[in-house]
């Protein structure tokens, strides 16, 4: 049975705050930060957005452009790494908001920036085995970076969501590849407003071997070479990893570039990679062949083998495309970003 | 128990209208009622549930700074009223910094957002909001 | 034209409203109900309407009524409270109305009373904005003010005023304010005070707003006048409502619950007297004449910056300088209103020499959800 997206919804947040903004309140020099991340500038949330705000918006683009009744659904998994509430999931409130029927299989799922993806796994299970017919899987992240601290010139805020299904497909999966173990690069303790993580350590030991080890673990089951590929996307916590680990993979440029946009709204964790593929899935002729390989801290990837179809371009502009929300765009300062992000320490009443 | 300012079942049970604008439309005369209401202009008290469309037109705004204890940390407010298919609605107008910049008849679209929470424990309440497709700017 | 009254008032007093951290719900209450009583001359009282929209939120007390008339020392007489919002005081006066065309003959004791100034500022627009529809407008942080806002914005477009022409309302409520002992604010505004004020709803500033008070003021109202003095009687009211939800009324620049409230109360052409408008907010007070019909629509502003409505002409508006200077004592403060166009027609100071034998005060709940009319005539 072919499984694979039957349609796809992406939400990026209207305000943007430039890394050289951030540079400034800190002393650092900004063009130095720029050429470590290759990260320009980075979405902000308004003041009142978060991950599930934004689940909903991605979601509701993705029934669009799937065209099916929300009361086909039969689940919706959240992947996410910065929950509004510890306990009480993203995937019930899409439920009502989504307008679902109540016979749905619903839960969040956490495995720091893979999460989203994993929610598609699953739900290719859920399809395969009959038990469902088409459900949502969401990647949704409002992360915090710390101020002052590196990380914050590159986390950012944005959501994607794919319809997963086996009929009238917009691409199908083909191959699915997990490649994961006990490697402690990044995490956030329960409580925790801020993650930690290991520097140098989330670099080869965590995002390179464990990428790597799956996008070359489904080469080799598939007899399959970097040349058979047309797009190879990555997780992308900024634009230089992703670079990298495709030239160590063998892959040229002109196929990774598409799939980054990191480099324009930051690093949106569970939607990082997917929304790239979003990216993609707007400028892919039908019979492409891709590659998406996620990533999530802790550490573990999940490499996809994508094929899109002929019923791909007629869905493109059915809904707000990532190409349009690149360019809907107001920018904001420091003292705007502190306030949006609740940063600044709110005494509630 | 940490005291609970904020009414969950006050704000659960009207889900439908806040996540999804559901509104009531007379199965007699046809007028559609945001929000609902229990008997039509007409007298009949028969209702199909009817979602507002959530694409619409700016009819007037304003922007609130003297604002509620609720909402002290997300001032200045803006509030508009919108025309989504004949239906006049109030709510809050969101990813607008220069209101004074739309044009009378402005498009605006339907989002999810947050509208408040009940202190670092309690509920979070999220509703719909108003947000202009562009030209606040 | 009637004769007859539906009653009269024989008694009254005002607390000068302000901040009373020293005073509550009892002491104000007693203060005026007591002088009340003794200016009618201590009449049996049949019924004590309390008119308070904040005594539960900042008095911290339900059925007020009993405890007041325990402090008081009033014995055996049912005391109800009655909440309309901002428009209590005006409801509470057309209930004791009723009751005592029911009741044929006898007095009731009518005290607006509430204490805004038991919490902060925030809490107050937070109550303030109970006014509003809960679930579908207070819900997403609206507050009065903005919807008078939206109202403001309307009615300027549409008949091409500026805001410095509607920043004369404050100006002239100082003025009047200047002159009346118990308002609260007693200086005088300049234009420039009003546009340098900060704004509150675009484009009201603050001078648009009629500040939080602390207040009581009492009536007593009996089937029969005092025979040892002036007979001012209420001749008749009106009321009428608006639709709740502000964004469903078909007209953004008529109070139309003061427009029905007027026709029910009517005939008012060629009104002329003293009337009471209840300007929460300046639009408001702008927007009362157009709806009493006291001015084609849309030339209520004009006219006010004219001079049309100042003390001396056929339409005599808010002399005691209105909610804007005396205070939104929120229940009470149709109570106030009342008080202040019996003065008026009295003829007592600081009103004197106004010759006026008719008056009119227009009470108004929220922003526009309903209203009530009143109409009163010295009898003789």
């Amino acid at each position: 049975m072919a499984v694979g997206i039957v349609g796809w919804g992406a939400y990026i947040p209207r305000y943007r705050i430039k890394t050289r903004e951030i540079a400034e309140a800190w002393g650092d020099d900004a063009l130095r930060i720029r050429d470590m991340y290759l990260v320009e500038e980075k979405a902000v949330g308004y003041i009142d957005e978060d991950p599930v705000t934004m689940a909903v918006e991605a979601s509701r683009d993705a029934l669009t452009r799937a065209g099916i009744a929300p009361s086909e659904v039969g689940a919706v998994f959240a992947g996410t790494e910065s929950k509004p509430y510890a306990v009480k999931p993203i995937s019930s409130i899409l439920i009502d908001a989504l307008n679902l029927k109540r016979q749905v299989y619903s839960v969040d799922m956490e495995f720091a920036c893979k999460a989203g993806s994993d929610a598609i796994v699953n739900l290719m299970g859920l399809v395969k085995s009959g038990l469902i017919k088409y459900g949502i899987a969401v990647g949704t992240d409002s992360s915090q970076g710390e101020p002052g601290e590196h990380l914050e010139y590159t986390v950012g805020t944005g959501a994607v969501a794919y319809i997963i299904g086996s009929t009238n497909l917009v691409a199908e999966i083909k191959y699915t590849y997990p490649f994961a173990s006990d490697t402690p690069d990044f995490w956030r303790r329960d409580g925790s407003p801020y993650p930690v993580h290991g520097e140098g350590f989330t670099g080869e030991p965590a995002y390179f071997r464990h990428i790597i080890g799956a996008a070359k673990g489904l080469m080799e089951e598939l007899g399959m070479k970097p040349n058979d590929f047309d797009y190879a996307i990555f997780h992308q916590p900024n634009a230089r990893f992703p670079v990298r680990v495709a030239q160590m993979l063998g892959f040229p440029l002109e196929k990774v570039k598409p799939g980054i946009v990191v480099d324009l709204i930051g690093n949106t964790y569970n939607a990082s990679a997917l929304l790239g593929l979003a990216k993609v899935l707007e400028e892919a002729k039908p019979g492409s062949r891709i590659l998406v390989v996620t990533f999530g801290s802790g550490a573990g990837s999940n490499a996809f083998y994508i094929e899109t179809t002929d019923l791909l371009p007629s869905r493109v502009k059915l809904a707000r495309t990532v190409g349009e929300m690149l360019e809907d765009k107001v920018y904001i300062d420091y003292s705007l970003y502190l306030k949006y992000r609740k940063i600044i320490k709110m005494i509630h009443g | 128990m940490v005291d609970q300012n904020l009414s969950v079942p006050k704000y659960w049970r009207k889900i439908p209208q806040y996540y999804r604008l559901t509104a009531v439309k007379c199965r007699k005369c046809g007028r559609v009622y945001f929000p609902p209401r229990a008997v039509c202009e007409c007298g009949s008290r028969e209702f199909d549930e009817y979602e507002l469309p959530r694409r619409g037109k700016l009819i007037e705004y304003t922007v609130l700074r003297s604002v509620t204890s609720d909402f002290e940390k997300q001032r200045p407010l803006a509030f508009g009223i919108a025309d989504l298919g004949g239906v006049r609605v109030f709510g809050q107008l969101v990813d607008c910094p220069n209101p004074d910049k739309l044009s009378e008849g402005a498009e605006v679209e339907v989002v999810f957002r947050r509208v408040k929470e009940d202190s670092d424990y309690g509920i979070i309440y999220y509703g719909f909001k108003l947000r202009p497709v562009k030209g606040c700017w | 034209m009637r004769n007859s009254a539906l009653g009269y008032i024989n008694g009254f007093a005002v607390t000068p409203p302000g901040r009373y951290y020293d005073k509550g719900y009892r002491e104000l209450f007693a203060e005026v109900a007591l002088k009340a009583l003794e200016a009618a001359g201590n009449p049996d009282i049949k019924a004590i309407y309390v008119a308070s929209a904040l005594s539960e939120l900042t008095g911290e007390q339900l059925a007020i009524g009993n405890v007041l008339r325990d402090y008081a020392g009033l014995r055996n007489i049912p005391s109800i409270r009655i909440e309309n919002g901002d428009g209590s005081g005006g409801f509470a006066i057309m209930t004791a109305l009723n009751h005592l065309a029911s009741a044929g003959n006898g007095c009731m004791l009518v005290v607006g009373v509430d204490k805004p100034h038991e919490v902060i500022s925030l809490k107050q627009n937070k109550y303030a904005s109970y006014l509003l529809d809960s679930d579908y407008e207070a819900y997403f942080g609206a507050t009065p003010v903005a919807l008078a806002a939206i109202m403001a914005k309307q009615y300027m477009r549409s008949y091409e005023y500026k805001y410095e022409d509607l920043a004369t309302w404050a100006i002239k409520m100082h003025e009047r304010g200047a002159k009346n002992p118990y308002a609260y604010f007693k200086r005088a505004a300049k234009l420039k005070d009003v546009l340098d004020s900060e704004l509150v709803a675009d484009p009201l500033r603050l001078y648009d707003v009629s500040p939080f008070v602390d207040g009581a003021a009492a009536l007593v109202l009996c089937s029969k006048p005092n025979p040892n003095d002036l007979a001012i009687g209420v001749i008749n009211y009106g009321f009428g409502a608006s639709n709740s939800y502000f964004a469903s009324r078909n007209d953004y620049t008529v109070l139309s619950s003061v427009v029905e409230a007027a026709k029910a109360v009517g005939p008012l052409e060629g009104f002329n007297g003293v009337v009471s408008v209840h300007d929460t907010y300046s639009i408001f007070g702008v927007l009362a004449l157009e709806a009493l019909g006291l001015c084609k629509r849309g030339s209520a502003l004009r006219l006010l910056n004219e001079g049309y409505f100042d003390q001396g002409g056929r339409v005599m508006v808010n002399l005691d300088g209105g909610l804007k200077a005396v205070g939104n004592s929120m229940g009470a403060s149709g109570v106030y209103q009342m008080v202040g166009v019996v003065m008026q027609l009295r003829g007592d100071k600081p009103f004197n020499g106004l010759n006026a034998e008719s008056a009119m005060v227009e009470d108004m709940v929220g922003v526009d959800q309903e209203s009530v009319v009143f109409t009163l005539r010295v009898v003789k």
